[in-house]
């Protein structure tokens, strides 16, 4: 077998030991480089700059441990905004696991805050309620826009709704100022069809990277007002806010993952190229 | 009509036993229908639920404010929604049990035949089993919560973080053999593929970034190609095929409610 | 939206009548339909599971009784019946508890019709695991360990399509997919042989049964979409001619 056969049929094992090399090292680089934020980012950072301090947000959560290198990023992201900001928010999920993921996180942000920004009064059941996990969640958004405290009765430790100064002045969909979800699937659709879009609230999605090309349709319209696509959007969310976040540390990995798959691409094709004309070399010489 | 009991007090309990009763008499006597009349009974069941949905999305509305959603509208049926929409929940809360069932018989009958992939059916009734358990158990006592969650937080979650996980080393194999210049649309999928993946990343940026943002060429830099390729070329894309989608979705549904649906599980 | 806005009070009933309407010419005259190069290969794919005399896979993919589901599974009973004469095994893995006797079902009654009863293996249809990627880890090790020959996506799938994409790529199985999700149709194309794209899986079943009723239905499809397009020109020539007819001309379309 000739190099440039070889070069075009690598073994996947050598791809895979490249893949592990180029994702694992770059942790140990200090290099940060600048990242170019794109327009969506930046108007979903606009419209939750713009909100009044006081204001809700319904966050829904719907990934799993799965997505959590990109919708975990993206959440704690947008959770600092929130709390910066100081803009209540509840967290919704549709499956057991988030809710007890972005309890963590809300969790470690809201130690973090208040050791170093006391000011922002970070705290669960004042600034922000985790409503925990639900079924069903067409019904319960049809159900939720009509009635908030007789939907979700109680957050995650059992507290009534309807006690918690969180919810203070939160009835119906007309009191959320915005929706934010983070969603690996289709499911934020839902959110779309029952909320957004009867109610008008404007509405922030993350998706991941491999979901973000299908949303664009939605920014176009007007029903998104802007959304984190991927990792990477996370990455630039932080680089607005200012800080060096999960999202920022693994943007190396990133990028020299990317390079190395379009660096693989482009080897096999020049191979493959060459092995065209040195045979077509080889015919025309006979 | 739908009126909530407060839980476990006599009239919730009424409620409840009642409902299975009505449910056991009701199964009881679709067992009897015989068969050539089953498709009957489906097709009206199917075409009266559906009917409901369709009533209430199309009938015109009127005001019916609430004391939480002064603004609120809808027509008769709207009240009605919430709750029947409950009881396909409550249908396809029963049926996992019927999944549950399935995977202990396949991997019962696989244990007691023996084989070379005995050791899969036995691994699939050991962390059932642990599962159950420790879940059931995990507010007894600190012990039984930490195993819990081992199993899941540790176990189960990190598992599924793992699978997702391989999808990178699989996309980098797939890429690698797919993306071959064989023909003119494969070399233009593969042009537009490298410039996206560039103008995603910080390495790839760096690549034009020598360019002015508010110079004549800036629309050269590669992220502003990328921008451009995922909202007006990908868009269209995508909207062209949702549409697509979404008609052939509304022809399926069409023809399941109407009865119309062909092929060998439908007649 | 919760309830139809003017627009959808129009179109949605409108399209309904056009595709009612072409079911019913369907059933009098022979309509034509095009070539599509994934529904062919399918047959591809059987037979060369035959020869090799190994089974295949047929996942419906991961939701429950959704439309989706349902034309995936009106595909697997084609296959299911094309396989059944020569013997070659199908091994259909599902995600959703509230499919599997639904899909159980359309398996026995596709062997029972075809006069093979007795092909049909109740353990071939199978729950698997409503987790998404406990499925995927699953259906891998059905591919490696059955050394499936052909296999065969149709349905809604999100992330782990990939996986078992790219497994049955690894144990040489030839490989069809059809997804609504439009999110995976890249990952299915990467790794698959054949992928049928869009609403061709809409037309899926039309295309392989031949049926009047289901070829009539796929016209009107068609002739719902050129009214949708004829809208989208008409809609774009209002929009740009807005600063002079006002935007109350337009609003009124766009709701």
């Amino acid at each position: 077998m000739n190099i440039l056969t070889l070069l075009q049929n690598l073994d996947r094992r050598w791809l895979y030991a490249l893949l592990l090399l180029t994702v694992t090292v770059p942790f140990f680089l200090k290099i940060r480089l600048p990242v170019t934020v794109s327009p969506p980012t930046q108007k979903l950072y606009d419209k939750i700059e713009s909100m009044p301090e006081g204001s809700f947000v319904l966050f829904g959560v719907d990934w799993g441990p799965g997505t959590r290198g990109e919708n975990g990023a993206q959440t704690e992201v947008m959770m600092r905004h929130l709390m910066q900001r100081k803009i209540r928010f509840a967290l919704l999920a549709f499956a057991p696991e988030p809710s007890v993921l972005c309890q963590n996180i809300a969790v470690k942000l809201q130690k973090e805050y208040n050791e170093t920004h006391p000011e922002y009064g970070v705290q669960e059941g004042v600034t922000w309620v985790n409503w925990g996990y639900k079924v069903d969640q067409v019904n319960i958004l049809k159900a939720l826009v009509r009635d908030v405290p007789a939907t979700v009765s109680a957050d995650v430790h059992n507290h009534t709704i309807a006690d918690l100064p969180v919810m203070k002045g939160i009835h119906s969909a007309k009191d959320i100022s915005l929706i934010l979800n983070v969603n690996p699937t289709a499911s934020y659709q839902a959110y779309i069809q029952f909320v957004q879009g009867p109610y008008k609230i404007p509405m922030g999605l993350a998706p991941t990277a491999v979901m973000a090309p299908e949303t664009y349709t939605y920014l176009d319209s007007g029903q998104l007002v802007g959304m984190l696509n991927g990792l990477q959007g996370a990455i630039e969310y932080e680089q607005l806010l200012g800080v060096i976040g999960r999202a920022t540390v693994d943007s190396n990995s990133l990028s020299f993952a990317h390079l190395l798959i379009i660096s693989l691409i482009l080897l096999g094709n020049i191979a493959m190229l060459l092995e065209r004309s040195q045979r077509a070399r080889a015919g025309g010489a006979r | 009509m739908f009126h909530e009991a407060p839980g476990g007090s006599g009239a919730w309990w009424g409620w409840v036993i009642g409902s299975l009763v009505v449910s056991a008499v009701f199964l009881a006597l679709l067992q009897l229908i015989p068969q050539r009349f089953r498709r009957y009974v489906i097709l009206a069941i199917t075409f009266l639920g559906g009917l409901y949905f369709a009533l209430e999305f199309f009938l015109p509305t009127h005001a019916m404010p609430t004391p939480q959603d002064p603004k609120a509208e809808g027509n008769f049926l709207t009240p009605y929604l919430v709750p029947f929409g409950n009881v396909a929940t409550v249908i396809g809360a029963w049926t996992v049990g019927v999944g549950v069932l399935n995977l202990c018989q396949v991997h019962g009958r696989r244990l007691t035949r023996g084989g070379s992939n005995v050791i899969y059916s036995f691994a699939f009734f050991v962390s059932m089993i642990a599962m159950l358990v420790f879940g059931l158990l995990k507010d007894v006592n600190k012990t039984f919560t930490d195993i819990y969650d081992l199993l899941f937080m540790h176990g189960l979650n990190t598992l599924d973080a793992t699978m997702f996980s391989i999808i990178a080393f699989y996309i980098v194999s797939a890429a690698y053999r797919a993306f071959r210049v064989r023909s003119a649309e494969a070399t233009l999928l593969l042009i537009t593929a490298v410039i996206v993946m560039l103008g995603q990343v910080a390495v790839g940026q760096m690549l034009t970034s020598a360019i002015p943002k508010d110079s004549m060429l800036a629309f050269l830099r590669i992220e502003g190609i990328r921008n451009w390729v995922l909202t007006i070329i990908n868009a269209a894309a995508t909207r062209a095929i949702g549409f697509g989608l979404g008609i052939g979705g509304l022809a399926v549904a069409l023809r399941i409610w109407l009865g119309l649906e062909r092929g060998s599980y439908f007649e | 939206m919760e309830h139809a806005n003017l627009m959808v009070q129009i179109l949605l009933p409108l399209f309904s009548v056009i595709i009612i309407a072409a079911i019913l010419v369907a059933r009098r005259k022979n309509l034509f339909i095009r070539r599509i190069q994934g529904l062919t290969a399918i047959d591809e794919a059987i037979g060369r599971a035959t020869e090799m005399g190994r089974p295949m896979l047929c996942s419906i993919g991961l939701q429950g009784l959704t439309v989706p589901t349902l034309q995936a599974l009106a595909i697997t009973s084609y296959i299911v019946r094309n396989s059944a004469r020569f013997g070659t095994r199908a091994i259909v893995p599902v995600a959703a508890p509230e499919i599997l006797p639904v899909a159980q079902e359309a398996v026995r009654e596709a062997y029972t019709g075809e006069g093979y009863p007795e092909q049909y293996n109740a353990d071939d249809v199978r729950f698997l695991s409503g987790r998404q990627f406990a499925f995927a880890a699953s259906v891998s090790g059905i591919l490696v360990r059955e050394r499936v020959a052909a296999t065969f996506y149709f349905g809604t799938f999100f992330a782990e399509a990939l996986i078992f994409a790219e497994t049955g790529n690894q144990v040489g199985a030839i490989q069809v997919a059809g997804t609504p999700s439009t999110s995976q149709i890249p990952f299915f194309i990467a790794a698959c042989d054949y992928v049928i794209i869009g609403d061709e899986f809409y037309a899926a079943s039309a295309y392989l049964s031949r049926e009047p009723t289901l070829l009539g239905s796929l016209v009107g499809q068609d002739i719902a979409k050129g009214v949708l397009i004829a809208l989208v020109v008409v809609g774009a020539a209002l929009a740009s001619l807005a600063p002079v007819l006002g935007q109350a001309f337009v609003k009124f379309f766009t709701g």
